[in-house]
């Protein structure tokens, strides 16, 4: 049996994560099992995630139990009162994609549902203070945070980032030390050279999981909130601009990750986590040339933003 | 007897600088007031119609036929939202 924990969630776990370092002693809350004939009764299915046009994700609740079925790929059953999750892998899907599912959207999902606001955004330590980087998938979220840590800054989250409220700050809790990469950010701010395929993140896409050498330890106060977008740049390589709390609710409600969306407490309650954020978070956009030749000019201005 | 109104136990609503935000708990949707709309929202609950004018006029200093035509035609899109629920009798704000 395997121990790990991201952020809040600890889990033991009959597979094994090379993404993630063994803790030493055991503190799983959650136990993950793979179990081939999971038994999926008749869920009320309350929520679909679409992809092209395609469902790609169907979100199920029975009594005590969330399911979460992946087309094509895997099936995930969260007991809560058992605290176990059962993962039924389809018959192509492998062993790394499902790795992916359950690292990068089953855990976000659950700890979302625990209660901290989980936000889909990358993030970095800059000076004590964390900064995330919210966008669209593509946008470069992974990148900027990878070349921030090349130069220097700590990896507070790649995909999945964990917040709550204490003493009226929002505090941002480190998950796990690796990027995301498809192979052209690779080829650009990879920390150090490794063959681009030696860790395929999953069947379904390109990207590569690069393991970062500077990683975050510990809560710290999450300063910034910078929404990567696709904003016309006439003479300038970056432009920030501020975002009014308003704004900034609008864009990260459907940026946050919790399983239940069909509950409406959960609702209120993300809402208001959603409304702290935009309170006491400096907001801004960025936006900047899609040139990895001037990935360097966009380093300085978001450190200069940040100290 | 004038009616008066209540906020939907449906929305949590939150006031960020001279806005305030609105959210239905039961489908995720948010919704944004603008700044007069925000007044009368605050002063909604247990409020008729009538109150919600004259609060209107002595904070903006605008006329009754004014005020009373804004208060209108916005608690009219409330109520047809859902967003807001006439009653016989005051009821607590929702927050």
């Amino acid at each position: 049996m395997n121990h790990y924990q991201l952020a809040s969630f600890s889990f033991r776990s009959f597979i094994s994560f090379p993404e993630l370092t063994e803790v030493t002693e055991p503190v799983g809350d959650w136990e993950l099992a793979i179990d081939p004939a999971v038994d999926l009764a008749a869920p009320t299915w309350f929520n679909t995630w679409t992809l092209g046009g395609r469902t790609w994700a169907e979100f199920g609740r029975d009594g005590d139990t969330h399911v979460v079925r992946f087309s094509k790929y895997a099936t995930f059953v969260v007991d809560w009162r058992a605290s176990r999750i059962r993962a039924a892998i389809d018959a192509h899907a492998t062993e790394n994609t499902l790795r992916h599912l359950f690292l990068d959207q089953i855990v976000p999902l659950i700890i979302g549902e625990s209660g901290s606001l989980v936000l889909h955004a990358s993030a970095v330590k800059i000076d004590g203070q964390v900064v995330g980087f919210v966008g669209a998938a593509g946008r470069g979220k992974s990148t900027l945070a990878a070349a921030l840590v090349k130069d220097g800054a700590e990896l507070v989250a790649d995909d999945c980032l964990v917040l709550r409220k204490k003493n009226g700050r929002i505090l941002a809790r480190p998950t796990y030390p690796s990027v995301r990469l498809l192979p052209d950010s690779f080829d650009a701010v990879a920390p150090r050279v490794e063959a681009r395929n030696a860790f395929r993140v999953s069947q379904y896409n390109e990207k590569c999981r690069v393991a970062v050498p500077r990683a975050a330890e510990g809560e710290a106060p999450l300063s910034h909130v910078l929404f990567l977008t696709t904003g016309q740049l006439v003479s300038q390589v970056v432009r920030l601009e501020n975002v009014s709390p308003a704004e900034v609710v609008f864009r990260i409600m459907p940026n946050n990750f919790f399983l239940d969306t069909a509950n409406p407490t959960r609702l209120a309650e993300k809402f208001d986590q959603v409304c702290s954020v935009a309170e006491s978070v400096a907001c801004f956009d960025l936006s900047y040339a899609r040139d990895f030749a001037k990935l360097d000019d966009v380093v300085r201005s978001v450190k200069a933003l940040i100290e | 007897m004038e009616e008066r109104l209540v906020l939907s136990p449906d929305v949590v609503w939150r006031r960020l600088g001279e806005t305030v935000i609105l959210c239905r708990t039961s489908t995720g949707e948010v919704s944004q007031l603008n700044n007069t709309a925000a007044f009368i929202w605050e002063c909604a609950a247990g409020a008729s119609l009538r109150d919600l004018s004259r609060a209107l006029q002595v904070e903006y200093s605008v006329n009754d036929a004014d005020a009373t035509e804004y208060v209108d035609e916005f608690v009219a899109n409330m109520v047809r939202s859902g967003l807001m629920i006439f009653a016989d009798s005051p009821r607590p704000p929702s927050r």
